[in-house]
């Protein structure tokens, strides 16, 4: 035995057990402290893939997910769309409605009968009766709502519970409207029998619409014998130009004829908006538009009065209010009146003749 | 006597350590055999991603696509701000099928391989159009058969819209 392995066993031979198991003790210890240290080592490393795990245990609450979200966006999509197309429709069926019943009262008037029309199909929907009908056949707002939510249930399992808290309409533009319809609603996964996750949300939705291809209320109400059906033709429509269209100055009588032929309305800040003429109102507006009216579709024309659309119904521009009317023929022999304001602003008084008084 | 004592103490350690082990590999390889998704998962996710493919790319983003060239050089697109998915509605709507199946043919040939059946197919109240059919496996005889479903519609002009409608995309194998 080498001198190393005699010290050893000498200092073995004199520790008690007691001390033995307390060294031992510390050893164990050490080795449960590695063990520890392993465990935490593992965890960190996996703890990433474990979460993963976990993540992909759940593929059906996921995709339902996935697809609900698909759905609102689209409805958001569909909804704005709806509001555009129901507008137009709504608004050439109230030009319908009150060529039977007349020009709403005021502007108030007319907007309780846009949203009625827009959200029950008819004008009073607490009187829902054959008078009172939109006639908007699928075309008013909660039909085409109802449509894509009653779709959603059947076709994808989603629940969809939707109100509509307001509906308004302006005009900021000579040619278009725009439409603010303010819409909540809630979407739920139908196919779920736990609650386990809903959309909430509440919109403003504000949408232009084009008035072109409408019937122009003001001549399709007021013309007695229902013989004046034009629609809304904008003078230089899209990728058009027309004669004057951006030149004021460069109106003559070639220019007005071409005008007058096309049968189309121009915008102009002395005529009315094409909201106005729901409620009979001729003011002026910003919004303002015209066109020159044709005696041939006008039931007995008033060769008194002129035959700018605005002025014409409003019967305010006639001999017997005190105007000059004056006469003119265009190439197509129909003979025109104009009140003589109008004639000078487009240079046609060299080319007339005065009728009245 | 401490030699028994080490021993045990040894044996008593290492059997911890062995069992701790041991638990976190049982772990890992149980869990671990959740990480692949499921056959049937895969399956619906390349449905539902072919679908928002479908729905969300415009067809200006496809202008260098021969096909889709084609059919803007002959005014058949005329709009290339639609998806793919309304330009399939608005071919439908004016009744030109052919145009509408040679678009999806053309789209989904690179895009879902050959060993799955597709139909893509337009749910419109009653009727149900199948603008294209990949029968490369009968749909009768697979194990398996997808169907992602999205609703779809298309604001023509100012008066006219098609839709709400459904979009079905199957896809088996």
């Amino acid at each position: 035995m080498d001198m190393k392995r005699y010290m050893k066993n000498e200092k073995a031979m004199n520790v008690t057990p007691k001390k033995a198991l307390k060294g031992m003790n510390k050893k164990a210890i050490m080795f449960s402290l590695i063990s520890v240290l392993f465990a935490v080592l593992f965890i960190t490393i996996f703890s990433q893939k474990f979460s993963d795990i976990n993540e992909e245990r759940l593929p059906g609450s996921n995709m339902r997910i996935k697809i609900i979200d698909t759905y609102i966006r689209n409805l958001d999509i569909y909804i704005g769309d709806s509001i555009k197309i129901s507008t137009y429709h709504t608004l050439d069926s109230i030009t319908n409605y009150s060529r039977k019943n007349g020009f709403f009262s005021d502007k108030s008037a007319f907007d309780a009968a846009f949203y009625n029309c827009m959200t029950c199909g008819y004008v009073d929907c607490s009187n829902q009766s054959a008078a009172k009908n939109c006639s908007l056949d699928q075309y008013y707002l909660k039909f085409r709502l109802d449509n894509i939510t009653a779709l959603s249930l059947e076709q994808l399992n989603i629940d969809t519970v939707y109100n509509i808290n307001s509906i308004s309409i302006t005009q900021h533009h000579p040619f278009e409207v725009e439409v603010t319809v303010n819409l909540s609603y809630n979407v739920t996964d139908n196919s779920s029998h736990t609650y386990y996750a809903h959309w909430n949300k509440q919109l403003i939705i504000t949408r232009p619409v084009t008035i072109i291809g409408l019937l122009d209320p003001t001549g399709y109400i007021n013309d007695s014998g229902n013989n004046y059906t034009r629609r809304i033709i904008r003078y230089a429509g899209d990728n058009v130009t027309a004669p004057c269209e951006f030149d004021p100055s460069c109106w003559n009588y070639t220019n007005t004829e071409i005008f007058y032929n096309s049968k189309t309305f121009r915008d102009t800040p002395t005529g009315t908006s094409f909201l106005q003429r729901y409620w009979n109102d001729y003011n002026q507006s910003d919004w303002g538009i015209e066109t020159i009216l044709h005696p041939s579709e006008l039931t007995n024309p008033n060769k008194n009065n002129s035959y700018i659309d605005h002025y014409y119904w409003s019967g305010l521009y006639t001999c017997n209010s005190g105007k000059i009317i004056v006469n003119l023929t265009f190439n197509s022999n129909e003979d025109i009146h104009l009140d003589n304001g109008t004639a000078t602003w487009y240079q046609l008084r060299n080319n007339s003749v005065t009728y009245c008084p | 006597m401490f030699k028994s004592l080490k021993k045990r103490g040894y044996y008593f350690i290492i059997d911890a350590f062995i069992g701790s082990t041991i638990v976190f590999l049982s772990l890992l390889i149980i869990l671990n055999g959740g990480i692949k998704p499921a056959k049937i998962q895969y399956n619906y996710e390349m449905a539902e991603e072919y679908g928002s493919f479908i729905l969300t790319t415009k067809m200006e983003d496809l202008r260098t696509h021969p096909y889709v060239n084609g059919l803007i050089a002959n005014h058949v697109i005329n709009d290339t701000s639609l998806s793919i998915m309304e330009e399939v509605d608005m071919l439908y709507y004016y009744n030109n099928l052919p145009d509408a199946t040679g678009l999806i043919q053309n789209l989904t040939e690179p895009l879902i391989p050959q060993k799955y059946g597709f139909s893509y197919s337009i749910i419109d109240g009653a009727n149900t159009t199948i603008v294209y059919n990949r029968t490369t496996i009968n749909i009768n005889d697979s194990t398996m058969v997808i169907a992602s479903k999205k609703i779809t519609f298309l604001q023509l002009n100012s008066s006219t819209m098609f839709g709400p409608a459904m979009t079905e995309i199957k896809i088996w194998i």
